[in-house]
């Protein structure tokens, strides 16, 4: 004989189904918010390397060498946002042989692991700085 | 003999306690959602606006000629930076509270004013220091919070002028 009613059956089937949908949307909401997480990293990171490059740019010609490039570190602020996070600058030439245009290289990379689980991640920036501007046109 | 219809007292009690536990749960992890939802909107918002700043603090004082920090704050921090802009324009940047406000002053027109909202509880400073070669303008946004946010912005002052050709030198 059958009785109207929800059976233990039933019951298990919603509680199964609510769990589920509900574990969907976590998982979701999870993700977007560690996206957004990754987005404000990379803006610091981004801004570090440009504030590197941005001091390293502005350094007189002759100064402009590996031992600089070496020298240069995140700031605590950076340090504090992204983990594990380091920063390399990268300055090379001027090209041997080429007397026209005398150019010096200066790539800043940022890296940064978010967590253990997840790949490394970096910006990378890169200007080239000229020895010197065209002569200047002066009348005195 | 037949049962009467009906739900016992017992049936109705277990059915409205497990239903009441599904709903608990159910409300409470909605909560949750939105909370995780709210939070990460705002960060959102607050990543873009800090990147609209970052730009367009590079942007001033790269085109600057001129760069006074103010220091009217006790702890010798610089609230506001008054930037030189090229063809009489003047840029303030001015760390208020829970605010960076840009006003651009062109002669006698009504400043315009662009409001930078931070994020809660972050703290800004503006600060102008001789860097190698080049003077740096320092933005500064520093979050109490262990995992909250923080960032330095170092712009070089005046270095537009500093590339310009003798060209753009000469028609000025």
């Amino acid at each position: 004989m059958s009785r109207r009613g929800t059976t233990l059956v039933e019951l298990v089937a919603s509680c199964v189904l609510l769990g589920a949908l509900l574990t969907v949307c976590l998982w979701l909401v999870q993700a977007s918010v560690s996206e957004r997480r990754a987005t404000q990293e990379r803006l610091v990171a981004l801004q570090e390397a440009q504030n590197v490059l941005e001091d390293l740019y502005g350094r007189p010609w002759n100064d402009l060498g590996p031992d600089v490039a070496g020298r240069a570190q995140l700031s605590e602020q950076a340090k504090r946002v992204l983990p594990d996070g380091r920063v390399e600058a990268q300055i090379d030439g001027p090209q041997e042989g080429r007397k026209d245009v005398a150019a010096k290289r200066i790539a800043v990379s940022v890296r940064w692991r978010p967590s253990a689980a997840r790949p490394e991640l970096s910006v990378r920036l890169v200007a080239w700085k000229y020895a010197q501007h065209p002569p200047p046109t002066t009348n005195n | 003999m037949a049962r009467p219809r009906g739900f016992t007292l017992v049936e109705m009690l277990v059915v409205m306690t497990v239903s009441g536990v599904l709903m608990s749960l159910a409300v409470t992890s909605l909560v949750m959602l939105l909370r995780l939802d709210g939070t990460a909107r705002q960060r959102g918002r607050a990543t873009d606006t800090l990147a609209n700043l970052a730009r367009q603090f590079r942007a001033d004082a790269h085109e600057a000629r001129s760069a006074v920090a103010d220091n009217r704050a006790f702890s010798g921090e610089a609230r506001s930076l008054a930037l030189g802009l090229p063809d009489g324009r003047t840029v303030v940047y001015e760390a208020a509270a829970q605010r960076v406000v840009r006003r651009e002053e062109r002669g006698l027109a009504a400043p315009r004013e662009d409001w930078f909202p931070l994020p809660a509880a972050c703290h800004a400073a503006l600060d102008l220091h001789p860097g190698h070669g080049a003077e740096m303008a320092e933005l500064t946004i520093d979050s109490p919070a262990p995992a909250g946010l923080s960032l330095r912005i170092e712009a070089a002052v005046a270095r537009d002028h500093r590339l310009a050709g003798p060209r753009e030198k000469a028609k000025e």
